[in-house]
């Protein structure tokens, strides 16, 4: 499959590379823009005077007269730890910086907006030290999905309400790598090694999946300028499907060097080693050779409204309300070709964000942005995971905008903050499992992200 | 408002909202409770007492009945089980004497093994002792032998006791072994190695060599900061066993004895030798369960090859009249020695690794003195032949027993290691 040309150009421009993991919620992100980013990600009802704007609100690309083009990229870096209960013992995540591009071209002209917006609205990269105790679950999760929305807008009432829009063209890519728990694997007689007493968390092989897929949505905006200074604005972004249908999946085997301590039923009876009963998973035509996966993975629908207020002179006051469809992450089906499906229970439900920013021009010319947000999670008390220990968010920005003549450059800084929460490092098996039964240690969260982006308006 | 305010106003917003976040909360994860740091991390290991075994069975909530499960509720440790779901594997006695009702019948037999159950575990076991479970079986690897304890897998899951005492990083330990070391033989009366019926009388030195080892491999461990070790029990302590005498001096007894077992004779009694008059042998309770079964001879004598009455049935060798399933003056003697030799090692080897001690034969001689252990069984009680107190097969204690041996746990611990451990409030056992 090949990418359009000019997405491919974009892409090259902005320096493509994996998204980060300072998420808006769960997996989103937000750093889309630098402007917004430093204006605590408002943007929906007073948008940032730059290209960006076709995420933030499609309608706005009116608000940009000529030729508008804003590109960049934010440097995330995320810390992280497992503290289990009664032992207090603490395991450090591994995460490596990702710089998560976003690229925008926007031409306005009579009443009407052309543009194309590259942007990766959603990213994970979750990962742990090798021989972390819930590497079973996850040792490392990465998913980028990146998004083309070539975007038309219209002055419907020239200076005051604008609408817009445009498909939006997903192409994403997953790469997960787990340790294997012989304590949940099935013996042939059906029932799990567990309740032979294989003890959970005895690693017996390694997994690694790839895959990736294509989707498609819509995202359209409205901009209304109410008063001179009041503007409102809405958006909304459709929830995109992704079926990974042609993924790759690989194992190993690791030595248990466990031995049958006496006899049960054949072939477990006393003395035999237990590698060399699981041996022939891994070869031939074994459950655990290379062999396809797939799985499906929903997007979630993005429904934001804003107002700002340009009542103070040089002072741009935001206020953004967005609504996420997370519940459409229900479960995460994993069907092998030969292994045995899985189906991983999440259960989240909708989030949502609050979000406040100011600007204000020095001297007329110079931005100076701070923004606030707080993002609630969707994620259940039972989903918090090594995959995507969830929680909510204290973001906190600030941010440059630095004018060159036509061109321009923004600089942000954001604190991603959480309180922590519990969470587990087992699977979910059943629905009727409790997170006081599953969860069994704290999961801490916190990101430092600069982001950089140059303007240049013609 | 003006805009300077307004700015200033912002600024100090994010700047307070940034040192509200600053530093790190302390985690909310779950603490040790009285037993502090100490209890951390507790394991148990040993045999089926430890493992909360009970009338010849074993399911999860006898396994929740067991003085190590209750030590660490007062402890408040995390305490995980190899839970085994009901029926059990195999599944208590329901009745005595009758093989045949157990728990969870009639679906339920005797030769039911439930699997280990499915509920989530989060961390190691923390109690890895194993029924049946001898000295030299605390370190002792799988071998291909022909081993048909399907609880050692079950338990144990490929590994050792030491082994997945280990994974569970204990940082306080407790062993009570050496048990089925003499109640072995003991309860079949018999000390030479008889293949399928007994092991033979084993050395003190044998079991002391194993027991050390294990000792000095747990007190070595980086993470154990204590343990209690518990001594092994006297076999006279035992309600399995009761004196032979007594079946001619209490005629109450001897009918009970009658009724439960109907012997298929014509007067429908078991027959006691004289020479059980003024006899000092113990008789193991088992043979009882044999004459029931039609597995032995009606017949109890307290010395070896009585002289029969005329006309007596022949009885074949191998009932070995006086011998199997008695236990002489001699015998006890041994036996004790034994024990006495095994439980001062066991002591000396608690002071050197800095670990407590408890001796539970006093306690339970108490028990047998002040009637909360009947000094005779009522064989014809279904659900209490050895008292209240004490299950199905003589040997293994029920809850209210566990629950005074956690006590006295809990007061060795506390004096050693100056810990806060509430005891259970519960009265003593009747």
């Amino acid at each position: 499959m090949t990418l359009h040309r000019l997405t491919l150009c974009l892409m090259a421009a902005a320096g493509l590379a994996a998204p980060g993991a300072a998420r808006a919620q769960a997996f989103g992100l937000n750093e889309i823009g630098t402007c917004a980013l430093a204006r605590g990600f408002t943007g929906t009802g007073a948008p940032c005077r730059d290209a960006s704007v076709l995420y933030w609100n499609p309608a706005g690309g009116t608000t940009l007269p000529g030729l508008s083009v804003y590109a960049g990229a934010a440097a995330v870096s995320l810390d992280g730890d497992f503290t289990a209960d009664f032992t207090g013992r603490e395991e450090n995540a591994d995460i490596p910086t990702e710089v998560p591009p976003h690229a925008f071209v926007n031409y306005a002209r009579n009443r009407l907006a052309l543009g194309v917006g590259v942007y990766v609205p959603y990213g994970l990269t979750s990962q742990w030290e090798d021989d972390f105790t819930g590497r079973f679950a996850a040792q490392r999760a990465s998913l980028a999905t990146i998004y083309v929305q070539p975007t038309v807008a219209y002055e419907v009432v020239p200076g005051r309400v604008s609408v817009g829009g445009g498909p939006v063209i997903g192409h994403s890519s997953v790469e997960l790598r787990q340790a294997l728990d012989l304590s949940t694997a099935r013996t042939p007689a059906g029932i799990t090694f567990g309740q032979l007493g294989i003890a959970p968390g005895t690693e017996f092989g390694r997994a690694s999946l790839e895959g990736d897929a294509w989707g498609l949505g819509f995202h359209v905006g409205f901009h209304m300028r109410a008063s001179e200074n009041l503007q409102l604005g809405a958006r909304y972004l459709t929830e995109v499907k992704f079926a990974y249908d042609d993924a790759e999946a690989r194992f190993t085997q690791t030595p248990t060097n466990l031995v049958v301590n006496s006899n049960v039923q054949a072939p477990f009876l006393a003395g035999v080693p237990i590698d060399q009963l699981l041996a022939g998973q891994f070869t031939g035509s074994g459950a655990l050779t290379q062999q396809q996966v797939s799985t499906e993975i929903d997007h979630p629908f993005q429904f934001a409204v804003g107002l700002g207020y340009t009542g103070l002179a040089n002072t741009t006051l935001a206020l953004d309300y967005e609504l996420f469809g997370w519940n459409a992450f229900a479960t995460l089906p994993v069907n092998f070709e030969r292994a045995p499906d899985r189906s991983l229970i999440e259960n989240y439900g909708n989030g949502w964000a609050i979000r406040t920013g100011v600007e204000y021009l020095l001297l007329g010319a110079l931005a100076a942005r701070a923004g606030f947000s707080f993002a609630k999670t969707p994620a259940p008390a039972a989903t918090v995971t090594p995959l995507l220990p969830d929680q909510d968010r204290y973001n906190y920005s600030v941010g440059l905008g630095i004018p060159l003549g036509r061109f321009g450059v923004d600089l942000g800084y954001l604190i991603v903050d959480t309180k922590g929460r519990r969470g587990r490092i087992v699977e979910r098996s059943s629905e009727s499992q409790t997170a006081a039964q599953l969860n069994s240690g704290f999961y801490r969260l916190n990101a430092n992200v600069f982001s950089a982006s140059l303007k240049a308006q013609f | 408002m003006t805009r300077n305010q307004i700015l200033r106003a912002a600024a100090f917003a994010l700047a307070l909202g940034a040192v509200a976040s600053c530093g790190e909360d302390d985690p909310d994860i779950l603490q040790p409770g009285p037993g502090g740091a100490l209890f951390t991390s507790y394991v148990a290991l040993g045999n089926s007492l430890t493992a909360g075994w009970q009338s010849g069975g074993i399911n999860d909530s006898t396994q929740r009945e067991s003085y190590a499960y209750l030590l660490a509720q007062q402890a408040g440790a995390r305490f995980i089980i190899p839970a085994l779901p009901r029926p059990g594997c195999p599944p208590p006695l329901a009745e005595y004497l009758n093989p045949l009702a157990v728990v969870g019948a009639p679906t339920a037999t005797p030769r039911t093994c439930t699997f280990r159950s499915t509920e989530v575990q989060t961390a190691p076991i923390n109690d890895v002792a194993v029924p049946l479970a001898f000295a030299w079986d605390i370190s002792r690897a799988p071998t291909p032998t022909g081993e048909s304890n399907p609880l050692q897998t079950f338990i144990l899951g490929g590994k050792t006791q030491i082994g997945r005492a280990r994974d569970a990083e204990p940082t306080f330990v407790s062993l009570w072994i050496g048990n089925n070391d003499v109640l072995a033989p003991a309860s079949v009366g018999v000390f030479t190695t008889v293949p399928g019926a007994s092991p033979g009388i084993i050395p003190p030195d044998t079991i002391t060599k194993y027991i050390g080892a294990a000792v000095d491999t747990l007190a070595g461990l980086s993470t154990v900061q204590g343990g209690v070790l518990i001594g092994v029990v006297d076999v006279p302590n035992a309600p399995r066993f009761f004196r032979g005498s007594a079946l001619l001096t209490d005629a109450e007894f001897k009918a009970k004895l009658d009724a439960a077992v109907d012997a298929p004779n014509a007067s429908r009694t078991v027959f006691v030798h004289p020479n059980c008059a003024g006899s000092t042998a113990l008789v193991s309770a088992v043979i009882v369960e044999q004459i029931k079964a039609g597995a032995y001879p009606p017949i109890i004598s307290c010395e070896p090859n009585p002289q029969l009455p005329p006309g007596f049935p022949p009885i074949p060798p191998e009932a070995r009249l006086g011998d199997l399933f008695i236990l002489s003056a001699a015998e006890q003697q041994t036996l004790s020695a034994i024990v006495a030799a095994v439980n001062a090692f066991i002591q000396a080897k608690a002071e050197g690794a800095n670990f407590a001690y408890y001796d539970p034969n006093p306690a339970l001689a108490a028990l047998k003195a002040s009637g909360a252990v009947p000094e005779l069984p009522d064989f014809t009680s279904p659900t209490a032949p050895f008292g209240p107190n004490v299950s199905l097969d003589g040997v293994h204690p029920r809850r209210s027993i566990h629950v005074a041996v956690t006590n006295a746990l809990i007061g060795v611990i506390n004096t050693k290691y100056g810990t806060n451990i509430p005891t259970i409030p519960s009265p003593p056992p009747d």
